[in-house]
């Protein structure tokens, strides 16, 4: 169940859930954190099938919240986490991503709503379609096996105001959420599936990726995995290739 | 952690490194051109809506030091703290270069070549290396000295003050401790070698005792028509990275 209230309009409930992806650091990178990222996907569909017999989409929002700077001792501790995305919040959770680029830590929002659809004019106008939110609440509920209860109060901006040259004034730091949310979601989070960057370690990374991912997060059944071997560009060619037996990045999908 | 300006430091994972590089001509552990790679950017929250490529930084490499000894992990020795003007050797123990882009402009104020860049390797746990760092501002000056300053502790008992602490507590004082890791093993390799991976491991293992196995090697032909960046060289540029989160 998804429920979505845009811009002061509430949209129709969908079946869709968001999905909780980690990302664990390589071991040999010092310091670098684990990652949990928060993306949502809810789609209207119009109410009537069209002429070929399906339901048209009428309007999509997609959440993504990059790095929500929690740090759970194991996937379990997510229950019950609340995120306030104020100033301090944000100063805890900034890192450097081990390839030396910034942590993705904020609020994307992209919001499409069909214009000249009978069932359009109740779900209001975006004007814009990407959104970004500088302030943010996250609140997961008590854990269902995989799955959490979760709501999101966001006060999001145009991607084009929310980018900026100069710093902001202490003023502007304090002024938490001004006003009600105009985004308001309420939604099942499913802790879908991680990743992680596996060291040399032979031929099959996966028995020693699986004993770090477990140690990292605690137990969960895998049901699903995917080895990517770190790819080189060999003298004198222009094609890259992989090379198996070298690094690697390791992708899992939870049994869901 | 930096400590500079009373402002948070975030540091740059991959390109902030121990790195190392053996020239063609390199005939002795002396020849090979060590530096310790650091960046920052300031992740206060204020910066939050700024892209991060604009943010204030700081950049700091320290060149040309040698280990104590031929191998690498013998950098755990390294300890060059309150060195003299008459004992620093800038062969031995290294130089600054700085980079400050604060204000929206990019800086080099020089550092402290040969003056006042204390630094020292405080442990070693496998390939990452703790190092102490402290860098005194350009053209700052030392308060003169005044009477012996006494500090009364909290048992009553009476102790002189630090006399360096007025400087390192300078809020333009670059102080760092950072786990950095070795590191990045640049190799050049004459052209005609036939196998140019071997050789550099090779070179590698010879002169800083380095792994056989790096995570990842780069093999870079700047005599390549495409990849001439106004350099032509005759060497091929193979590069050991010993750590996999690299910035090539």
């Amino acid at each position: 169940m998804s429920y979505v209230q845009w811009q002061g309009r509430t949209w129709s409930l969908t079946d869709d859930e968001a999905s909780l992806i980690v990302r664990l650091p390589p071991r040999d990178c010092p310091a670098a954190l684990v990652e949990w990222d928060l993306s949502l996907d809810h789609f209207v569909r119009a109410s009537q099938p069209g002429p070929d017999g399906k339901k048209d989409l009428i309007a999509a929002l997609h959440v993504d919240i990059g790095n929500l700077g929690l740090r759970p001792r194991t996937w379990h501790d997510l229950s019950g986490q609340h995120i306030r995305a104020d100033a301090r919040w944000y100063e805890q959770t900034s890192q450097s991503g081990p390839f030396g680029k910034f942590a993705k830590t904020r609020f994307d929002a992209t919001a499409w709503i069909m214009t000249g659809c009978a069932d359009a004019p109740n779900l209001g106008s975006t004007g814009r379609e990407h959104w970004a939110a500088v302030d943010f609440e996250v609140q997961f509920g008590q854990r269902d096996g995989l799955v959490f209860p979760c709501e999101i109060d966001a006060w999001v901006l145009p991607h084009e105001d929310f980018n900026r040259e100069e710093a902001e004034t202490p003023e502007e730091l304090a002024a938490f959420g001004q006003g009600p949310p105009n985004l308001r979601v309420i939604t099942r989070a499913v802790f879908t599936r991680g990743s992680l960057q596996m060291p040399r370690c032979g031929a099959d990374p996966w028995p020693q990726a699986q004993r770090e991912i477990h140690a990292a997060l605690g137990p969960f059944e895998i049901e699903r995995h995917e080895v990517k071997w770190d790819i080189h560009r060999p003298l004198g060619t222009d094609q890259y290739t992989e090379r198996p037996g070298w690094r690697s990045s390791v992708r899992f999908w939870t049994a869901k | 952690m930096l400590h500079f300006q009373d402002q948070p430091w975030m540091l740059r994972h991959g390109v902030s490194h121990i790195a190392a590089r053996i020239s063609s001509d390199a005939a002795d552990p002396r020849d090979i051109f060590w530096h310790l790679d650091l960046s920052y950017v300031n992740r206060a929250a204020c910066w939050r809506r700024v892209p991060w490529r604009e943010r204030p930084e700081v950049e700091l490499s320290l060149h040309g030091f040698l280990p104590p000894e031929r191998s690498w992990r013998s950098l755990e020795h390294a300890d060059y703290w309150d060195l003299t003007d008459q004992q620093w050797d800038i062969t031995r123990h290294g130089w600054v270069d700085l980079t400050l882009c604060l204000d929206g402009r990019r800086e080099s104020p020089g550092g402290g070549i040969g003056l006042g860049c204390d630094w020292r390797v405080l442990k070693r746990e496998g390939a990452i290396f703790t190092v102490e760092l402290s860098l005194l501002p350009k053209g700052y000056q030392p308060p003169p000295a005044t009477e012996e300053e006494i500090l009364i502790t909290a048992d009553g008992t009476e102790e002189s003050a630090d006399p360096d602490d007025d400087f390192r507590h300078h809020p333009d004082m670059i102080y760092i401790i950072e786990d950095v890791p070795f590191g990045v093993v640049t190799v050049e390799v004459p052209r005609n070698v036939r196998d140019p991976i071997a050789f550099a491991i090779a070179r590698a293992r010879t002169f800083i005792n380095a792994p056989d196995q790096p995570e990842q090697i780069d093999i870079h032909d700047f005599a390549e028509p495409d990849k001439a960046f106004g350099r032509i060289s005759g060497d091929l540029f193979v590069t050991l990275h010993y750590h996999g989160f690299h910035s090539d």
